[in-house]
């Protein structure tokens, strides 16, 4: 399980391209910490010996203070090494994210992929950029202050080493308690956002239908459920707790008869032992910030598997050749088949859209004719058969140059928060004059809502193009296909759900668009397609394969 | 500024009064503490005695490992119950806020996200809670800390007055570049949530980045989104780059000073150095204390604005659905009287002046924006008119009893939502009595979702998935017509209910309504003019004003809005 991860999350980092030299200086600044740590003890030991003069005095000084500075520094230096690599990674991410296929977003919750880029990020960067130094360091703590122990005094060295083994496997048994027991928080937070989330985004339904005093037992029980589910997870952390503050308990237990008995024999003084117990410390404390980088390693498991296997996801192919050529010509469907998965959706569907002329697709609900703009768009790819334009394989043109042909225009237009000025001219890859954006927003009908706008042009719209009604929505994504200027249009149901007075601006609006560009049309009504130079009828599932009725008005 | 600071305030005043926190809890909480500190402070002089020899002594050797064993014991039980304490008063705030939340009037719903709302119950509550637990940390932490300064001062009162110049200003220190920390770390914060909002709303609609070709602008935003939060993350790296060695520097003093001055006194025979290790090992614990006074002032203000968010809410008043006379049925026509309405600073509605008959469909039509939606949330009692009234008879429909009200009504809207669950758990949803097997088949089958229904595997006990996502829009559209009909409610509210539906369906769900409705009343928001125009009763509204009240003949003559509605409609269809 373990070994197809951490391969390619090493080819991972170096494409990363990883601050090496911050990551460096923490590691060298991190050693020389753990060097003034070990330096300590032996002060104290001989200040306790009586051994107090002045340059004893200023050494001391200059060890506690080269500590304080070192620390701080070195805290410095990691915080500016993880905002970094997390800032790599995040840009990393981000760009594989938008190559992606489509159809890869489909299984996936967009809660899911925010949270890869935002967490499992920062916890990507914890561990790369903390971990060489975090390691080297405390071994380098550990095994120094071994050393100085054994050279005390070689009996109570070997008590320690025989006391390690115990602690290490009393930290791994904690670990995996704790890990699980995160898990079971972890779901139980997560069902109880999600069933508030699922109740407070529908309050109509709760108030209309009189279900405040149901839902608010339902609420209660989940809330119980984590209560106790925390309260479990609290009392077997404190137990855990306690019983390493035994474990530590019986280290200093030991030690000190150990200590005591030596002293009585006249074998070491009171000063040595002071010092050794002080070592034994620190030996301790390396020991636990060991096993908290193992605890460290395994919580960024998951983070590095799932980061991983989204950046090795295939990206969306370009076409097969270079050469871009011209679009032009019929478009025409060839015994296409294709499926979401498990369920079919189009059946050997045969067409041919006419070049410049207007094609509409009806049918009930399920039938397929979103699809088969979304095949046009090639977010998919047909199972069988084969899309052509002018008797060429559309998924042989450079697939930016072949969007670009397209103008899409969606139920639900897509806007962004921005100004209308920014939304406008998404997707119009090339400068636009004044008057080109002026004898736009006339066309598509827009020119009296933006002037009667606080700010005309400029005024804000908010996360997802929010502040304008349905219909407005719909004439500005129009005024953006008269600027993208493109060879073929697709209108998905664009006036559907506007009242007669919007869709009679945006019908004015499509007219104009419609000239001269092979256009294909879904619609329910049949003002929408009364203009339609061919009609193909999608017969979904529920009646049998779709297989394409032609009739021309 | 003063009234700013009243305004914040009483909120917390109310979560810590009227909320049910457990008082006589924390209370013995605070006290079992007092008496831990006690024993904490004990140990370090046994182990001091001990190291000075005193080994010998084996009633002080019992003492030592019975207060270590003691302590322990305590420190567990106190820890247990600390975080029993928490976690209670967690969940008798949760549940209070809930409870609270479901009865709040639609307009706080139109005024929050449901994200920002779920974060009062998830972590204000918890935000409260730490705080709680914190104030009575840092007072017991200054209890132990006096009862350390006491022993230190018997074992020898010149390392007192050392030591007195130095932990005040450790203290200062803490608190002064903590107020640094906590302004570094909330500018992080906001870039965070900025960062993550820049790239939710770009994942939401990554066929639009596609279609558009975009993918390069999109990838320098979310970059530039990153940057920001980076360049936060290092303004606060370097907050800390100078504010820590304050903190770290002013502890290693105190240590050295220690070590020095204690060594001195050792020399002289003034401390002896059992002595000597009881003090070092207060001064080891002294860091620790620090960070909690470091962290109470960064922690109340978090309690404070955790407390001001969610306890705004609670301020805020609730429905009451028992208040009012009682009501038998509705079978009165309901009047608009001159009513006016306000969306924020958006008049909605102007003296609208028209009648909701009885035992008919009415029908609501014209331009979006119109307020067509808002007459039947009115009419659910959602909102309360600004000016006018809304009669049933001769009575206020404000008069009636909330709950009688509203059950008498059940709407479906363009996007009506399923929860999760199973199917048939979604069609009684909130029925007091729940509507028989043959009832929901028969509305079933009068919402055209019968057939699809009995194709799912386990029909009726089907999973719906979150927000019902297992089903396509038309689909949960159809089921919401179900739930309405099956629960047979005296007044049905469809504001563009068949909208997701194709041609065939829509036709086929409005024909059998129409024909089972005979007897009851029936209110449709609808851009179909076709379907206004079988109602019986057509109200047409234009920016908020009613234009126009009749028959479809009677408009289709004096009503000029109406007219030309109608026509273009037509128009466009032939």
């Amino acid at each position: 399980m373990k070994q197809p991860i951490w391969k390619p999350f090493f080819c991972l980092l170096h494409q990363a391209r990883l601050p090496y030299f911050y990551i460096l200086l923490y590691t060298l600044l991190s050693i020389s910490a753990s060097q003034l740590y070990l330096l300590f003890p032996s002060y104290t030991q001989q200040i306790m010996q009586g051994n107090i003069n002045q340059t004893m005095a200023l050494m001391v000084a200059a060890v506690v203070l080269g500590q304080a500075f070192v620390t701080s520094v070195n805290q410095f230096v990691l915080a500016a090494a993880s905002a970094k690599v997390t800032l790599r990674f995040r840009e990393m991410i981000w760009g594989q994210i938008l190559r992606l296929p489509v159809p890869f977003f489909d299984g996936q919750p967009s809660g899911n992929l925010i949270s890869r880029i935002t967490q499992d990020t920062s916890k990507l960067s914890d561990l790369t950029a903390t971990l060489p130094g975090n390691v080297l360091s405390s071994l380098y703590m550990f095994f120094g202050a071994f050393g100085i122990l054994f050279s005390y005094h070689w009996k109570l060295a070997a008590l320690e080493a025989v006391m390690i083994p115990f602690l290490y496997g009393l930290g791994v048994w904690q670990g995996r308690i704790q890990f699980s027991w995160n898990q079971k928080i972890q779901e139980k937070i997560a069902g109880l956002t999600g069933h508030l989330s699922e109740i407070l985004s529908s309050p109509a339904l709760v108030k209309g239908f009189c279900a405040e005093e149901w839902e608010t037992k339902r609420g209660s029980g989940w809330i119980s459920q984590l209560f106790q589910a925390d309260f479990f997870r609290s009392l077997i952390n404190t137990l855990l707790l306690q019983l390493k503050n035994l474990a530590s308990l019986i280290h200093t237990a030991a030690m000190i008869g150990l200590g005591l008995w030596m002293i009585s024999r006249k074998e070491i003084t009171i000063d040595v032992w002071v010092a050794f117990y002080l070592y034994s410390q620190n030996l301790l404390n390396s020991f636990s910030r060991i096993m908290s980088i193992w605890t460290t390693v395994k919580s960024a498991q998951g983070a590095v598997r799932r980061i991983t296997e989204l950046m090795e996801e295939s990206t969306e192919t370009s076409g097969s050749s270079a050469d871009s050529g011209f679009v032009q010509g019929d478009i025409s469907f060839r015994d296409v088949t294709f499926s979401y998965g498990e369920k079919p959706v189009l059946e050997h569907l045969t067409f041919t859209a006419a070049e410049g002329k207007m094609t509409a697709l009806i049918g009930s609900s399920g039938a397929g004719k979103t699809t088969v703009f979304q095949l046009l768009e090639r977010f998919y790819t047909p199972d069988r058969g084969m899309i052509r334009i002018g008797g060429r394989d559309i998924s042989s043109f450079p697939l930016e140059e072949w969007r670009r042909m397209i103008g899409y225009a969606p139920q639900a237009p897509f806007l962004f928060s921005g100004t209308i000025r920014e939304n406008i001219l998404y997707g119009v890859h090339r400068p636009v004059t004044d008057q080109e954006l002026c004898r736009a927003i006339q066309d598509s009908c827009c020119e009296e809502f933006i002037s009667a706008m606080p700010h005309g042009l400029m005024t804000r719209l908010g996360e997802n193009g929010s502040g304008l009604s349905g219909g407005q929505r719909q004439r500005l994504s129009l005024a953006r296909l008269f600027l993208q200027n493109p060879r073929i249009l697709l209108l998905d149901e664009v006036t559907a759900n506007l009242d007669p007075e919007s869709e009679y601006m945006v019908e004015l609006a499509l007219a104009r668009l419609r000239k001269g560009r092979t256009t294909l049309v879904i619609a329910h009504r049949r003002s929408a397609v009364k203009d339609a130079d061919q009609i193909i009828v999608l017969k979904g599932q529920e009646s049998g394969p779709s297989v394409p009725e032609r009739s021309l008005l | 500024m003063k009234r700013k600071n009243d305004q914040s305030w009483k909120p917390l005043a109310h979560i810590l009064s009227a909320c049910g926190i457990p008082w006589i809890w924390y209370l013995a909480d605070f006290i079992f503490s007092l008496l831990i500190s006690m024993v904490t402070v004990r140990l370090p002089q046994m182990t001091g005695a001990i190291m000075q020899g005193e080994i010998f002594d084996k009633g002080l050797l019992a003492d030592y490992v019975g207060i270590t064993v003691f302590s322990m014991l305590l420190a567990f039980f106190s820890t247990v119950f600390g975080s029993w304490i928490s976690l209670h008063t967690d969940r008798v705030l949760r549940k209070k806020i809930w409870e609270h939340f479901l009865y709040l009037p639609m307009t706080i719903y139109q005024t929050y996200k449901p994200s920002s709302l779920i974060s009062r119950i998830t972590q204000d509550t918890s935000g409260i809670s730490y705080g709680i637990s914190s104030c009575i940390g840092v007072l017991t932490n200054t209890w132990t800390i006096f009862l350390m300064l006491k022993n230190v001062y018997h074992m020898s009162p010149r390392m007192v007055a050392a030591m007195a110049v130095v932990i005040p200003w450790l203290i200062l220190v803490s608190v002064v570049t903590g107020r640094f920390a906590f302004r570094a770390s909330c500018r992080t914060q906001e870039r965070f949530s900025d960062f993550t909002a820049v790239i939710a709303e770009r994942l939401s609609n990554i066929r639009g980045i596609r279609i558009h070709g975009e993918e390069l602008t999109e990838l320098e935003k979310g970059r530039e989104a990153a940057r920001r939060q980076y360049e936060a993350d290092l303004y606060q790296a370097r907050v800390n780059l100078f504010s820590q060695p304050f903190i770290y520097t002013s502890e290693a003093f105190l240590k050295a000073l220690f070590l020095i001055y204690g060594g001195f006194l050792i020399s002289r025979g003034e401390l002896e150095s059992g002595e000597f290790i009881t003090i070092y090992m207060y001064l080891e614990m002294l860091p620790v204390f620090a960070i909690q006074y470091i962290f109470a002032y960064q922690t109340l203000k978090e309690t404070q604005g955790a407390s001001m968010r969610a306890g705004q809410l609670l301020l805020e008043p609730a429905e009451d659905l028992q208040k009012g006379d009682s009501l038998e049925t509705l079978c009165q026509d309901i009047r608009f009287q001159d009513v006016s309405f306000r969306y924020g600073d958006r008049p909605v509605l102007s003296r609208a002046t028209f009648t909701v008959p009885a035992g008919t469909t009415t029908a609501i039509v014209g331009p979006s924006g119109s307020g067509k939606t808002t007459v039947l949330q009115l009419l659910e009692r959602f909102f309360v008119p600004d000016e006018g009234c809304i009669l049933l008879g001769e009575k206020e429909i404000g008069d009636f009893r909330l709950r009688d009200w509203r059950s008498r009504f059940r709407m479906v809207s363009q996007n009506s939502p399923l929860l999760s669950g199973s199917l048939l758990s979604n069609l009684v949803y909130g029925s007091r009595q729940s509507p028989s097997e043959g009832q929901i088949e028969a509305a079933a089958r009068q919402a055209c979702s019968y057939g699809f229904i009995c194709q799912l595997p386990k029909k009726f006990q089907s999973e719906t998935g979150e927000m019902g996502n297992r089903f396509s829009a038309g689909e949960r559209q159809r089921l919401a017509l179900t739930r309405a009909l099956a629960q047979d409610p005296e007044v049905l509210l469809l504001d563009e209910a068949v909208c997701h539906l194709d041609p065939v369906h829509a036709s086929e769900v409005q024909d059998h309504i129409r024909d089972q409705r005979k007897c009851r009343s029936c209110v449709i928001v609808t851009h179909d003019m076709n379907a206004a125009r079988q109602a019986g009763h057509i109200v047409v509204l234009d920016r908020g004003t009613v234009c126009g009240e009749g028959d479809h003949d009677t408009l289709y003559e004096t009503c000029g809005t109406y007219r030309r509605l109608y026509d273009r409609q037509q128009a466009g269809n032939c």
